[in-house]
């Protein structure tokens, strides 16, 4: 058996004081050995991020610890422990960074705006260092190199704003690993990153551990990410330990109900469950070449020097009356772009042809101007990707549902009032609740308001753009059998927008691969799972981190299409992003951007 | 960097030559100047030779060309009856109520205004940058309500009654000197280093008085700043490098909590001279305030447009300089253009 180098038992934090004081973390307890990986399980509120704050000293003001102990085991081998929750200030000063170092979730605003990361990644060294200072830019450019910057001498010089979010983080690696840490806590350090990227950090992360022989204290509400890098697992809900023990035997015999739930809700891609195409005789939306470019902002006074963005180019589809058709990208590929031309809430460039059928004779868009806009508004309606910040919080649920109403029809107080019961008994929610305000409601309670909302006005098509991704899994799953069933009971559409093949593979009988603003691949949803042929859409699949600790990431098959760069793509995929490749019909409905 | 200063400035002008447009005919739009008050008044005494010499005059000050002939002529851009000569000259035009040139009504004024808004200015820096961010980071203890209050008692007191009490407490127990911004004797003499002292003593009772109001309002928006930017996550990053308590709150969010402190500079400074008009009258310190007060009374145009234009440039510059500060202060408007 290994070496213990952080043992946390019977745990107790709380915030509030006095009366109001309320438990968030009850009595935890898990051990992490020595160049191992513990990965804490668990969805929002369940006191997992709390616990990390707490070894770390980082509580906010509101919160006190009420119970337990924190040893640490400084030194290997000698067998001395500290309890991190008595020792001084400026021990844990020193411990902070040098023993035990932190990553964070969101790696846009973990790291200082005002600072080079050279100068934020050498202060690391400057606290815990004691050799000369001459030679810390010579060993933050060799760690910048080590987590797999292309040119780290520039890297050290640059502000966080000119990377993206996953290169930030492997600075933020780079940052934390400096050192040579003890113990490494990475608080959900991929849950903001693209799957592609989320796959190639986790590896990062895990040939940092295999050179420097730290531990890693890993919290995630991911069971495929548990699946692929963790040694030992403990879950936790409510602030309790469900269950704990090596990952491979959880994840293969999970024993608590609640574990085996989040197993079964955890998405995978099902393609026994993929909806079979719909018939293309009758559309309620065809597009046809739709374009969007956007002039970036030039400099100087004439605006000088601005280049063409290319947010949109080329897109055809068509989504058939009943059908749902899903948009699959990571971020910036343009596919929210897509979906508001397709709304009308922007204009697309000229070319672009748009045709409609709501049910009463074909339009384009561009006829869409006055009350003839407004109707087409009655018809097409949005549920927004996060729940917290689509609902005003100073509307009752009531005046949120109304409103929709108020603006598009003309019924009186009582009629909007049934009509409120009725969509809250719909999707799940009780009317009694309905004088309540968006903040008593959580988060998967939240988005079922968004979609009654969005169906307040019996749209012809839905437009749902990410609605599940702020969504922990198990309520993720609820939402999205919940659209599912709406869409028969409503005879709606839907244009379905996510980042995660998975999330699409229960709902989608078409699915458009996206990337830098084109569609790489586009097939019926059965096809595209069972023979994928781009390299992206392949990338996208190995990324999925699956919860069978069998099934790894395959890292050759994601590095072969990730990054969304078409440069970088293997022949006959290869382009140049100025002059994209033609869109290629391989098999029927199965089209490929790729050389004849 | 050369790039944006060289784009700034550049705005700058432009702004500078619109602004003076506008100052020109927000003067001339009440009817009637001052001469033609003078001219009716001469011709109801029926004084032919005066009538003339009025009907000169507005040939001269080219009263009776079209306003935005006159407005070019004032700048120097068109030759008036004397050739060109206008601000593009230097020659900042003819005081007639005072029948000098505005330069010599003006002259140590301008400077002096300078010296005293500058100095409030300091002032204000000097006192709410401490106290802000001590009551940011002690947010709800005992500390940050006694900033508090003494800042609300600071920007409810009317500023001519702190002026007088300061006056009177500060001669009577510190010596200070009451009134104006030198002893008498300086006045008009030439530079030497017992009028600076004296102007130095005259100084610190207007300091405190002008700044305090603008102090109360800083500290508050210097603690809401901080407070803003303690919450956010690279503090707590900092923290977990084992970076010490006080570079915690120095190094990263008082750095950000300062943009907006720095970018008020500009704003400070026309409310610093048309705020300070009723302590300078308290206070009787020969400031731009009073000055413009007595030149839009009498219509006298020439000095209050110059006035209004002095007061303008200086916002300008006040702005220009906040501009330069942020960019140095923060990476992400240097390199504006670089970014993603």
């Amino acid at each position: 058996m290994n070496e213990t180098i952080l043992h946390v038992s019977d745990l107790g934090v709380a915030f509030g004081k006095g009366e109001n004081k309320n438990e968030v973390v009850k009595g935890v307890s898990f051990a992490i050995p020595a160049g191992k990986t513990l990965a804490l399980v668990g969805e929002s509120g369940s006191g997992k991020s709390v616990t990390c704050r707490t070894i770390m000293g980082l509580l906010a003001g509101n919160a006190s610890v009420t119970r337990g102990r924190i040893d640490y085991r400084c030194h290997l081998g000698d067998g001395g422990t500290e309890d991190l929750l008595t020792v001084s200030q400026r021990r844990m000063r020193d411990i902070r960074g040098d023993g035990i170092a932190m990553i964070f979730q969101e790696p846009m605003s973990s790291l200082s705006p005002f600072h080079t990361i050279g100068a934020q990644v050498s202060e690391m060294l400057a606290l815990h260092s004691t050799d000369d200072g001459r030679t810390h830019r010579d060993r933050c450019i060799e760690a910048f190199e080590g987590v797999g910057f292309a040119d780290p001498a520039r890297t050290f010089d640059a502000y966080p704003f000119e990377l993206s979010g996953g290169m930030r983080q492997r600075a933020m690696i780079a940052m934390a690993t400096i050192c040579v840490p003890n113990l490494l806590i990475a608080d959900e350090p991929t849950t903001a990153l693209d799957v592609t990227t989320q796959a190639l950090i986790l590896d990062l992360l895990q040939k940092r551990q295999e050179e420097t022989g730290m531990s890693v204290l890993l919290v995630t509400h991911d069971l495929g990410v548990v699946a692929n890098v963790a040694d030992y697992v403990t879950v936790m809900r409510q602030g309790e330990v469900m269950e704990s023990g090596p990952a491979r035997d959880l994840l293969m015999t999970p024993r608590h109900p609640y574990l085996k739930r989040l197993i079964a809700a955890a998405p995978a891609i099902d393609t026994d469950r993929a909806h079979p195409p719909a018939s293309q005789d009758d559309l309620i939306v065809r597009i046809e070449n739709a374009s969007k470019t956007y002039r970036s902002k030039g400099r100087g006074l004439l605006g000088l020097g601005s280049e063409r963005i290319y947010a949109l180019r080329e897109v055809n589809m068509t989504v058939p009356r009943g059908g749902t058709v899903a948009l699959v990208g990571e971020s910036g590929s343009g596919k929210s772009t897509l979906a508001r031309l397709v709304m009308r809430d922007e204009t697309p460039d000229a070319g672009t042809r748009i045709t409609y059928d709501m049910g009463d004779g074909p339009f384009t868009g561009d006829e869409l101007k006055g009350n003839a806009l407004m109707r087409f508004r009655e018809d097409v309606q949005i549920v927004f990707q996060d729940p917290y910040s689509s609902l005003s919080p100073r509307m009752t649920i009531q005046d949120i549902l109304a409103e929709p109403l108020k603006v598009h029809k003309s019924c009186d107080r009582s009629e909007m009032r049934d009509r409120s019961v009725a969509m809250m008994k719909r999707v799940g929610l009780l009317p009694e609740h309905l004088s309540r305000y968006p903040h008593a409601f959580s988060g998967g309670q939240r988005q079922r308001i968004a979609i009654a909302r969005a169906l307040a006005l019996e749209p012809k098509l839905l437009i749902c753009d990410e609605p599940t991704s702020a969504l922990d899994v198990s309520v993720q799953a609820q939402v999205l059998e919940l659209l599912d069933s709406l869409r028969e009971e409503f005879g709606l559409s839907y244009l379905f927008i996510s980042h995660d093949l998975a999330v699409v593979s229960h709902l989608a009988d078409e699915i458009a691969v996206m990337c830098r603003g084109a569609v790489v691949e586009q097939a019926p949803a059965k096809v595209l799972f069972e023979a994928p042929v781009h390299p992206y859409t392949k990338a996208l699949m190995a990324a999925a981190p699956d919860p069978h600790p069998d099934h790894r990431l395959d890292l050759n098959a994601i590095s072969l299409g990730a990054g969304a760069k078409p440069e970088a793509w293997p022949e006959p995929y290869r382009y140049d992003r100025r002059d994209p490749l033609p869109l290629r019909e391989i098999d029927a409905r199965h089209f490929v951007r790729m050389e004849a | 960097m050369i790039r944006y200063l060289a784009n700034r400035v550049l705005t700058m002008l432009i702004t500078l030559a619109v602004v003076s447009a506008l100052v020109f005919f927000i003067i001339n739009l009440p009817p009637g100047d001052f001469l033609s008050n003078q001219i009716a008044e001469l011709q109801a005494q029926g004084e032919a030779a005066s009538v003339a010499k009025a009907e000169f005059l507005r040939a001269q000050y080219s009263l009776d060309e079209p306003l935005w002939k006159q407005y070019l002529i004032w700048l120097g851009a068109v030759p008036g009856p004397d050739g060109y000569s206008g601000l593009l000259q230097g020659d900042w035009g003819w005081s007639f109520e005072f029948d000098q040139p505005v330069s010599e009504v003006l002259g140590e004024t301008m400077w002096l205004t300078v010296l005293v808004n500058f100095a409030a200015l300091l002032f204000i820096y000097a006192v709410s940058l401490p106290l802000g961010t001590i009551a940011a980071v002690r947010a709800g203890g005992i500390t940050d309500y006694v900033v508090a209050f003494v800042g609300y008692l600071g920007l409810a007191t009317p500023n001519f009654l702190l002026a007088l009490i300061l006056l009177y407490y500060g001669q009577r127990y510190l010596g200070l000197p009451i009134g104006g911004l030198m002893d008498e004797q300086f006045e008009g003499a030439p530079f030497s280093w017992d009028k600076f002292k004296s102007v130095l003593a005259h100084l610190i009772v207007p300091t405190i008085v002008i700044g305090t109001a603008g102090t109360a309002s800083m500290i508050r928006r210097l603690r809401a700043n901080l407070l803003d930017e303690l919450g956010k996550p690279y503090v707590t990053t900092a923290k977990a490098k084992g970076v010490g308590p006080v570079k915690r709150v120095t190094k990263y969010p008082l750095r950000a909590a300062l943009n907006p402190f720095v970018a008020d500079i500009g704003n400070l400074l026309p409310s610093l001279v048309s705020g300070s008009v009723l302590v300078s009258v308290v206070l009787s310190l020969p400031t731009l305030g009073p000055a413009l007060l007595a030149a839009l009374r009498s219509q006298d145009h020439y000095l209050a447009g110059f006035i209004l234009l002095f007061v303008s440039v200086l916002t300008l510059v006040g702005m220009l300089i906040s501009d330069i500060l942020l960019a140095i202060l923060d990476p992400r408007i240097r390199f504006g253009g670089r970014g993603q």
